[in-house]
């Protein structure tokens, strides 16, 4: 048997840097979802808060990923406008929390610190599932990495299931009247709109299974 | 004084607001604002950490209100908490009032120098002004219901009543802090005397005075008001001590102290048995701390008896008597939540000692004589510590080592030093010493200390209380013994139901101590970790257990008993004992707080069910010779519509965060179901108006506690998305006999077949419309009910939360088919005698009992 590959700080850095990409090229797209239901700034403000995310990744040296994810949900929390900075700052903040002091995750190590800032932004927001927001797509995100892990999959082949439901469930968010956030002062007029929050949310997740399956070839 | 932090989206915004309110109170308190971004391209927005920043910049320890502007903010707002120092954040709150008018009115209460809850409730109820002006519909239901409020009158009311009191330690400190809180809600001056004993009267305002009465259990006393509420305060007052048997159960008789017992080379002790369980474990010996209280004054005389300047002295002990008051807060607070409301009164109590108008008298005078702060303190508290000491009954002894826990807190604050933490403990520490404070024992590690035991001490102590509620077993009163016996970090082993101490126990003891702790902590992880899974049947069919709540404080437990959700929230507690009706924002505020401990699970709220039995005085109910017959729930809820509406709209504005379904009472027609529905319908339109974030499809039940509910069950079920079957009042119903009158008492048997007929037609009648049936009577927990009422196919078993891991331990032992056998059998059954021997006879092998 092989051992488990770790998830490491490198990973993580390449994994977020990875989303940073996917943001600036959907930024226009995000903008767009979001002036449907909202007030067109979801794509500006996630770019601008993951570029300074990005420059400060590229100047510090982070040994610890408590360190790592700590820095980053702060960076966010101050450089995103809107709820999403709050929210994803949330997110990375208790992962931070999970990951403190520890240079190297498990599989199972790095899901457990996904779902403790999931529910962070879950509580945070007191969203449910169903009320049309980044929950919808992180949610069974969360579900399908626990699952696929516990069925033994590799963390890579866990974060493409993962991204998959992240996807169903941003597309689910379609047919929903939104009862949290901007888009809930819309009532029935937000239906039949995709929710900007789970798009990026779903890009994350998507991220995260492209960065990570890279680096799990390339240890082969 | 309190400070405010106005957070905007917009820079301009929050600006505008605080020169708007420094314009009004002129500079005298501390306002800041913050908002935008500093992207000149998106100026929108909020940053926690610039929250978190302004609200450090005006703290103090009068804390900070923060008002919000909407959406972001709010999010932003709770982030910034998080970034706080934990006591920094204990003292600050996020205001859910609006923005403008809260603002003003939060300056306006700071600026007088009120407290920060009375700040925080102006704000919130800041719009309640512009509501009344505009004549908007919904003020009419947060104002008192006037047609039942009692007239304004200039002359005098006086009355009087006398009591027994009931509860096991008499009207001491939990009791009496609660005795002075309900009378202090009326206009009335009351006094208190004790009949028994001749003494007073005490003026229910002053705490000392109050228990300095020595009121034990089973004293008569009488109660007087005068003013212009004088006999509801009586009433209110007479009831709750006629009902107040507290929370703090004694243990079992104690076993006499005896002499050490010398044998085997171990040194047995006997003391007190003061909290159950064994252990066994490292002693760790408290030393003996630089006694604050009784350190020799001569030591001291120079500095503290002159020279010292009473004015400098004075501002010194206001200082340390408000941070005490915090500390206290906080430790109340995070002791209610963890240990439970009755072991936070314990702190809460202290804060009332500590806000004594004669205690403070006796401090400040001494100071004004020339006495250091600290003399003074010292001086006071032995004094009253002495009072208690030298009262009849044992009760009021222990509470001594309550004063002297004040005592210490607060000379530790004037001289700037924190009292030794129990630092570095090893993982089984056995915690022995003279006697241990009550805040010593609220902060002991539980994850380190096995057991404690102290030389001193009663089994009513506040510290014995605490060690039970936080499940570590307990000796006290072992005498001086105990420390001539133990040394530190000897082996020490404990036995807490009896009372027992064994100083360095020989193998074979150790051995068994070591075998019994274990065992009961295995006993216990596997009870909590079964409760906590979802429950099923032993052939896998699910079903939920969940918990009745009487009281928002009671959320917790029940998490911790591994309720599912709640099948039954009261909400009586909020409308007894009160002198108004609780207003849209105050109920609002505690659904929410009870739905964010369950999160997602399902937290049934039933409407309000009082009646005549259960009076409140804003509604002016008649007496009625059966009340159970009478005027009450769904009955005076329709005919209340206001008082109705508010309740409904609270429950549908905590229910857009939550899992909330709303559950009415006592349904006995189809037309009430329906103008209940309509009045919900009204009260959403309501809320539309005024702008609030709602839910208007919140799932909605009705209790089948009547024979005519039973019989209309069909009909029902189509119009609504659940059932709960109240079964205590449903028996007494179908019995046509009065629980409460004990000469029918006997014949209400919910395990009769006549019963048990009616659950079963209720069950088929609701699945045949899809619709899940709860259950929240007693029965529910019953171990002989339990299999039938699963083989009926109750989806839904709600109970008091200490019945849950015993009632899923018993259902996940279970199988359908023979349920569905047993509940078919017993439906041919002629009484509850033979019903209860079928399921003996069938599952004899299984049950608890």
């Amino acid at each position: 048997m092989t051992p488990t590959p770790m998830v490491e700080i490198a990973s993580m850095i390449a994994w977020i840097n990875r989303y940073a990409d996917r943001i600036s090229e959907h930024q226009a797209w995000l903008t767009a979802l979001d002036a449907e239901i909202g007030d067109a700034d979801h794509g500006i403000n996630m770019q601008r808060g993951f570029e300074e995310v990005r420059m400060r990744l590229a100047h510090e040296h982070v040994d610890d990923l408590g360190v790592l994810f700590k820095g980053i949900g702060m960076t966010l929390l101050s450089k995103v406008g809107g709820a999403s900075g709050p929210l994803y700052g949330t997110l990375f903040l208790r992962m931070g929390m999970v990951a403190a002091g520890k240079q190297t995750l498990t599989p199972v190590e790095f899901a457990n610190a996904v779902a403790a800032g999931v529910e962070g932004i879950r509580q945070r927001g007191s969203a449910r599932p169903g009320d049309k927001t980044m929950v919808d797509a992180l949610m069974p995100a969360i579900i399908a990495l626990h699952q696929a892990l516990d069925d033994g999959a590799t963390l890579c082949a866990a974060l493409q299931a993962a991204a998959a439901a992240a996807e169903a469930g941003m597309k689910a968010t379609i047919p929903m009247q939104a009862y949290k956030g901007r888009a809930s002062y819309l009532g029935p007029r937000s239906i039949g709109h995709q929710d900007p929050g789970a798009t990026s949310a779903f890009l994350l997740v998507q991220s995260a299974a492209e960065s990570l399956c890279a680096a799990e070839h390339n240890s082969d | 004084m309190v400070s405010i932090v106005l957070v905007s989206h917009s820079t301009e915004l929050s600006m505008a607001v605080k020169a708007l309110a420094d314009q009004q109170i002129q500079g005298r308190a501390s306002i800041v604002a913050v908002g935008g971004s500093d992207n000149p391209f998106q100026p929108f927005g909020t940053d926690p950490v610039a929250i978190a920043e302004a609200i450090q910049s005006v703290y103090s320890d009068d804390g900070v209100l923060v008002l919000m502007d909407l959406g972001s903010a709010v999010i932003s707002g709770q982030v910034a908490l998080d970034l706080l120092p934990a006591e920094t954040r204990a003292r600050v709150r996020l205001s859910s009032g609006p923005f403008v008018e809260g603002a003003m009115a939060a300056a306006v209460q700071a600026s007088i120098g009120m407290d920060l809850e009375a700040v925080a409730r102006e704000a919130a109820e800041a719009r309640r002004a512009k509501d009344a002006v505009l004549h908007v519909r919904t003020s009419e239901a947060t104002a008192p219901v006037a047609a039942h409020t009692a007239p304004e009158t200039p002359s005098l009311h006086t009355a009087g009543a006398d009591v027994i009191v009931v509860n096991p330690a008499g009207l001491h400190f939990g009791p009496a802090a609660r005795f002075i809180q309900t009378a202090a809600q009326f206009h009335a001056e009351v006094r208190v005397t004790d009949l028994t004993t001749g003494a007073g009267p005490a003026p229910a305002s002053r705490f000392n005075q109050l228990i300095a009465l020595g009121i034990e259990k089973d004293h008569c006393i009488r109660i007087e008001a005068v003013g212009q509420d004088a006999d509801e305060a009586v009433n209110t007052l007479v009831r709750q001590v006629a009902h107040d048997l507290g929370g703090e159960t004694t243990p079992g008789v104690p076993s006499p102290a005896f002499p050490m017992i010398e044998g085997r080379g171990e040194t047995v002790l006997s003391g007190l048995a003061a909290s159950p369980g064994f252990a066994i474990g490292q002693a760790v010996i408290l030393a003996e701390q630089q006694d604050l209280l009784h350190t020799d004054e001569r030591l001291h005389a120079d500095t503290e008896e002159s020279g010292s300047d009473p004015t400098l002295e004075l501002t010194r002990f206001t200082q340390a008597q408000q941070q005490a008051l915090a500390q206290l807060n906080d430790l109340a607070a995070q002791v209610s939540a963890t240990l439970g409301e009755e072991q936070g009164v314990i702190f809460r109590a202290h804060t009332l000692l500590l806000q004594d108008r004669d205690f403070l008298a006796e401090v400040r005078s001494a100071i004004s004589c020339g006495q250091a702060a600290t003399a003074a303190v010292r001086r006071a508290v032995r004094r009253w510590a002495e009072r208690f000491r030298h009262m009849s009954g044992s009760v009021f002894q222990q509470r001594a080592v309550d004063v002297e826990d004040i005592g210490r807190r607060l000379l530790h604050l004037l001289q700037n030093d924190t009292p030794s933490p129990l630092a570095d403990l090893p993982p089984d520490a056995l915690i022995v010493a003279t006697d241990l404070l009550p805040s010593q024992a609220a902060t002991l590690d539980r994850s380190r200390v096995i057991g404690l035991c102290t030389a001193g001490g009663g089994p009513n102590a506040h510290t014995a209380i605490l060690a039970r509620s936080m499940g570590i077993p307990a000796v006290v009163g072992v005498g001086s013994a105990l420390l001539e016996a133990v040394r530190p970090g000897m082996i020490v082993a404990l036995d807490g139901a009896h009372g027992i101490v064994i100083a360095g126990p020989d193998a074979a003891t150790a051995h068994a101590y070591a075998q019994a702790q274990a065992d009961a902590q295995a006993a216990r992880a596997t009870a909590w970790a079964s409760a906590q899974r979802l429950t099923r049947t032993h052939d896998g069919v699910r079903v939920e257990v969940v918990a009745n709540l009487s009281a928002a404080a009671d959320a917790a437990l029940a998490l911790d008993a591994g309720a599912e959700g709640v099948g039954l929230l009261r909400t009586e507690f909020l409308f007894q004992d009160r002198l108004t009706p609780p207003s849209e924002e105050e109920q609002t505020e505690i659904y929410r707080n009870v739905a964010h401990t369950f999160g997602t699970r399902r937290l049934i709220i039933r409407t309000l069910d009082i009646g005549g039995d259960k009076p409140a005085p804003y509604l002016a109910l008649p007496r009625e010779p059966n009340p159970f017959l009478g005027w009450r729930a769904i009955r005076i809820s329709l005919a209340m519509p206001e008082l109705f509406k508010t309740q409904l709209r609270a429950l549908m504005r905590a229910g857009v965060d939550s899992n909330i379904h709303i559950m009415f009472p006592m349904i006995g027609t189809l037309d009430e179901i329906l103008r209940a529905q309509a009045l919900m319908a009204a009260a959403a339109s309501e809320l539309t108006l005024a702008g609030a974030d709602f839910r208007a499809d919140l799932p909605v039940g009705i209790m089948i506690e009547t024979p005519a509910a039973v019989t209309m069950a069909d009909r029902m079920a189509a119009l609504v998305d659940f059932f709960s079957i109240g079964t205590n009042d449903l028996t007494q119903y179908t019995f046509a006999a009065d629980r409460t009158n004990q000469h029918v008492a006997a014949l209400n048997d919910p395990l009769h077949p006549a019963v048990l007929r009616q659950i079963d037609a209720v069950l088929r009648a609701a699945h045949a419309h899809a619709r899940w049936v709860g259950l929240c009577g007693e029965m529910a927990a019953d171990p002989l009910a339990i299999p039938i009422l699963l083989g009926l196919g109750l989806d839904e078993f709600s109970m008091a939360p200490a019945s849950i891991p015993a009632a899923k331990q018993l259902i996940t032992q279970l199988t359908m088919p023979t349920a569905r056998r047993l509940a078919q059998k017993a439906l041919q059954l002629h009484d509850g005698a033979s019903v209860r021997a079928l399921v003996r006879e069938t599952l004899g092998d299984i049950l608890p009992i």
